[in-house]
């Protein structure tokens, strides 16, 4: 059986963006499944930890951290759009 | 057996498997959309070739079709690597075992094959990366995580209790002894040593290292499986020494030519008074064209060259013509899937 019965349907198919957005998916799955498993095991150490999570504030110190570490991986993702630097 | 993931394969495996699931729900959608752009059992082709091209090109531009394409790429070229990485994951805690079961004993393994056959490695079977043997330990990746966590979520019903339930429509229960066609890593064997405990089982696959899961499986159960890595079409065993040859979803993963052979064979190698029973898919004879264009799209796409074969084959008329008599092909329990055959070799 041949790919050519169904050239829309293969072309959409080796869309490798489509393909990598998925596998993100699948990777940002494990990695939700990790922080679950992580706040069980805390928890049933005595460290309610998805509750303190939810509810801390973070201090001007912390607040700078993650601050700078945002805007670090924005303008990463405002670069990954731009024209490949080594072409120019 | 026991064993247990790690946390990145179980969460890798089971998110694979929402996602098939999920991914099944926008079918009913895309059908919806072939009969408002007027496809409908009416208009949809007679050929199987030209209505592939005729539905692709009409779902053109739908979200829903585009969304399945997606998906289902996703889900056929990753499914298998999932498998491996989460078996890699837990190898060094498990191997000691696997090797000692394999070793144990009372199952033995015996590798006759030369060659493969040309249709077992004309492609990577269910895409499997790597192709069916891609693995060292391909048989526990696909018999224990492929298809006991994803395959199982997303084929209707028990498939387990399926492979049991077929072995009701025999009838004996005095076997006393069974070869069974294409074992793989053991699931349906594990069914026929059930059911039939007082009978010496013997099977035949390609793949060695699904006969080596398979032995593993026998050992731990205490079962002495006789297994045979040999084609099924010419086992080169006794004439007449068997009183039940059998098999479970093999026929749509070769040629329809091979699964008249292994008619022929089966004949050969049942005594007088023995039965046959294949289990497959379901015939394209019961399915409305739609239904037979999903199964087309999912063969296509999915790694299953010789499905259509298997699904439009006579297989009736082909236990018949090896030498049958009794014959029955029909779908189990007045369902269309599983899909039955049955013959009787007579006394």
């Amino acid at each position: 059986m041949s790919l050519e019965l169904t050239p829309n349907d293969t072309a959409v198919r080796q869309d490798p963006v489509a393909q990598l957005a998925l596998l993100l998916a699948k990777e940002l799955w494990v990695l939700r499944d990790r922080q679950l498993v992580l706040e069980a095991v805390l928890t049933q150490q005595g460290i309610p930890v998805r509750e303190l999570v939810e509810r801390y504030q973070p201090g001007d110190a912390d607040r700078q951290v993650i601050d700078a570490a945002r805007k670090r991986f924005a303008a990463e993702v405002v670069a990954a759009l731009e024209a490949p630097g080594d072409r120019r | 057996m026991d064993f247990q993931l790690r946390q990145s394969g179980r969460a890798a495996i089971a998110f694979l498997a929402d996602l098939a699931v999920a991914s099944s729900r926008l079918r009913p959608k895309v059908d919806a959309e072939l009969l408002a752009r007027g496809l409908d059992q009416s208009t949809l082709a007679d050929d199987l070739d030209e209505r592939l091209r005729q539905v692709d090109a009409a779902l053109a531009g739908s979200p829903a079709a585009r969304a399945v394409a997606i998906l289902s790429e996703f889900s056929s070229v990753n499914h298998g690597r999932v498998g491996q990485a989460a078996f890699d994951e837990i190898l060094p805690d498990l191997e000691p075992t696997l090797r000692e079961l394999q070793t144990r004993g009372p199952a033995t393994l015996e590798a006759r094959l030369g060659e493969l056959p040309e249709y077992q490695t004309r492609c990577w079977i269910h895409r499997t990366t790597g192709g069916w043997d891609g693995h060292p330990y391909q048989g526990f990746v696909h018999g224990e995580l492929v298809h006991r966590e994803y395959v199982a979520k997303n084929y209707p019903g028990d498939i387990f209790a399926q492979r049991r339930a077929v072995l009701g429509l025999l009838p004996r229960q005095d076997y006393r002894r069974i070869l069974e066609f294409g074992t793989s890593s053991g699931h349906y064997t594990m069914q026929l040593a059930k059911v039939f405990p007082q009978a010496e089982i013997w099977g035949c696959d390609l793949s060695l290292r699904m006969l080596e899961q398979a032995q593993r499986v026998a050992n731990e159960h205490g079962w002495a499986w006789k297994l045979f890595q040999v084609a099924a079409e010419d086992t080169g065993f006794d004439a007449a020494s068997f009183d039940l040859v059998t098999s479970y979803i093999v026929l749509h993963e070769i040629p329809a030519e091979t699964t008249r052979a292994q008619m022929r064979e089966a004949f050969r190698l049942l005594r007088p008074g023995g039965d046959l029973l294949f289990t497959d898919v379901t015939q394209y004879s019961v399915m409305d064209k739609a239904a037979q264009r999903w199964a087309e799209y999912g063969a296509v796409h999915g790694g299953e060259p010789f499905w259509r074969e298997a699904a439009t084959l006579d297989l009736a008329a082909a236990a018949r013509d090896a030498g049958f008599v009794d014959v029955r092909s029909e779908g189990f329990g007045g369902a269309k899937y599983p899909w039955v055959t049955y013959g009787h070799k007579p006394g």
